[in-house]
């Protein structure tokens, strides 16, 4: 890739009005083999995770995991209590009671898997990061208003700096800009 | 998906005949063996019954759900909904109810013995739930349910057909107004029915999670019925292009949801009575522990709860349409189990089933599918003019 005045390039990042254009830009950029996408918009557009072709398997994992950990760890807790610290005899019945552990293990189980799915997408996307390339972008701001931003990062294979916007030119944006990873 | 060749059409209604001839068949054995006074044909038909009406009711509920929150999951399969829960599938249902009537007339207690005046004579609990529980007041209830679930869904087809004609948006926000209400009339009846026709059975029991716990599982079996006919024919017309992954993992969520109700309906009942441990509510499960009953309730923790629960979290399960309809398969098998465990044991201490309730969930099961198929064919599968439809289409490409 090209490196104009020292700084590294981030992408190119068009800006359109409307979801609807946002997501035939991105098909578009996808069918023409763009892989690196990613997409910014003022609330959740449906079908656009798929659009920019983001597969995300690993975020369903570490929530199974919470589950898991949290489903342990209420049942333990209970039991530990319970049966092994202050064992006491509640209407006659077994000290391991699992229908009575039931509803703190199930509480447990979804705040751990919560937890798993907070944690873990933060931590997938390397969050908080006070500082983000794409930042650079001309109108920016409006991406938590009324704009919707599709940038091709040049981390692309298929990236070129002037193709790339010529690329994106032909797809009715009101602006499509060359972004770097510090402001120029 | 493919414009270029002709899908082959689905037909929902080729075994209307073949439902006609089996149900009447069905029907018309169990009731001569009912009338000849087999009290095991009675169980098995009271039974059967149960499953049919639970598959309409819950039919009937997602309907009103759906024009309730006007979700586009709900495109493609109302008119299945509709079907399941027309006013003929309803009326059949009556129809198919007057047996009940007459068995408490009687006071014969081959299935409701409130109804049995020797038994009535020196229990002090029935004779306690007396103005609720005799027949007049019991057949009136079951009336108004009637007249409210025939009205209430004629209301709603009527409208669907008219917007297959005139188009535009009106009829659906008509239809949200009709439905969010009817939604709770829905709940409510639903409760009051299934107290009637099967709590009643143990007159000394009572529950107050039941009726919702009858909704969840009627729901679950509804949507697991739609599913799989959408999904194992979606390569014909008029679902080539429209039964999607995108729709199938709405599908399975919503499945998914409902398992989880189920189980948390299911264990907030046991519970409550296992924790309370008193004597006039724990009869409920006593009974269904012994004899084997036990073996049976703990298949539907594994399999009503634990099996579609897991196979179901995952998305990629989800969006494979054929793995999906087994799972539906899976849940109406198990939705069957589980209707049998709650109903039988209040009629049967051994949990063998027998001939009869073949006969008699075939038989019913025979008409029921003759009257489904009658009302299927009355409209085109998907809402014709619904511009919503197109959006489910472009969402699923």
């Amino acid at each position: 890739m090209l490196k104009k005045s020292g700084t590294k390039t981030y992408g190119v990042v068009a800006e359109f009005d409307s979801p609807e254009e946002l997501m035939s830009a991105a098909n578009k950029a996808r069918e023409a083999g763009y892989k690196q996408l990613d997409a910014y918009t003022p609330f959740p557009v449906h079908g656009l995770s798929d659009a920019i072709g983001f597969k995300d398997e690993k975020v369903p994992w570490i929530v199974f995991a919470g589950a898991l950990t949290g489903a342990a760890g209420g049942y333990l807790l209970q039991y530990y209590t319970a049966v092994i610290d202050y064992p006491i005899n509640v209407g006659g019945k077994p000290l391991n009671s699992l229908p009575m552990f039931f509803p703190v293990t199930y509480e447990a189980t979804i705040l751990f898997a919560a937890f798993g799915a907070v944690f873990g997408m933060f931590a997938l996307n390397r969050l908080p990061q006070p500082y983000h390339g794409v930042f650079n972008t001309p109108n920016f701001e409006r991406a938590s208003q009324d704009k919707f931003f599709l940038a091709i990062e040049a981390e692309d294979e298929k990236f070129d700096e002037v193709e790339t916007q010529q690329f994106l030119e032909t797809m009715n944006a009101n602006n499509v800009s060359l972004v770097r990873e510090t402001p120029e | 998906m493919s414009e270029t060749h002709e899908h082959q059409p689905i037909s929902l209604h080729r075994y209307a005949n073949a439902g006609l001839l089996v149900g009447a068949l069905g029907t018309i054995v169990t009731l001569a063996g009912m009338f000849g006074g087999n009290k095991v044909a009675w169980q098995a038909y009271l039974f059967g019954y149960i499953v049919w009406a639970s598959l309409s009711l819950g039919c009937f509920g997602v309907l009103l759900l759906f024009h309730t929150v006007n979700g586009k999951w709900g495109l493609p399969v109302m008119r299945i909904l509709e079907a399941g829960a027309s006013k003929r599938n309803f009326g059949l249902l009556a129809a198919l109810f007057i047996p009940f009537i007459v068995s408490i007339g009687r006071g014969d207690g081959y299935l409701y013995k409130w109804s049995d005046p020797a038994v009535k004579a020196t229990d002090k609990v029935i004779q306690f739930k007396e103005p609720y529980l005799n027949l007049p007041f019991f057949l009136i209830r079951a009336a108004l349910f009637f007249l409210l679930w025939m009205g209430l869904t004629g209301l709603l087809r009527r409208s669907t057909r008219k917007q297959d004609e005139t188009g535009g948006m009106k009829e659906t926000d008509r239809r949200s107004s009709w439905a969010a209400p009817g939604l709770v009339a829905f709940v409510l009846s639903i409760t009051f029915a299934f107290t009637d026709w099967v709590m009643s059975l143990e007159p000394h029991w009572s529950s107050t999670i039941y009726g919702v716990w009858w909704v969840v599982g009627m729901a679950l079996m509804a949507f697991a019925f739609v599913t799989i006919i959408a999904t194992l024919n979606k390569d014909k017309a008029p679902y080539a292009g429209i039964v999607k992954p995108s729709w199938t993992r709405d599908m399975g969520n919503l499945l998914l949801t409902f398992t989880m109700l189920w189980g948390y309906t299911s264990l907030s009942q046991y519970l409550i009575i296992w924790s309370g441990n008193l004597g006039e509510t724990i009869s409920y499960y006593v009974q269904r522990s012994n004899n084997h009953w036990n073996a049976i309730g703990m298949a539907t923790v594994l399999g009503q709860f634990f099996v579609p629960f897991f196979a179901l979290l995952s998305p990629r399960v989800k969006a494979q349409s054929k793995l999906l309809a087994q799972i539906c398969g899976w849940i109406l098998v198990m939705r069957l189990l589980d209707m049998y465990y709650v109903v039988m044991p209040a009629m049967r201490d051994l949990p063998l089933p027998s001939f009869w309730d073949l006969v008699a969930i075939v038989g019913i099961g025979g008409l029921w599918t003759w009257a489904f198929s009658g009302a299927v064919k009355e409209a085109p599968l998907l809402p014709a003019y619904d511009p919503r439809l197109t959006e489910v289409e472009a969402h699923a490409h």
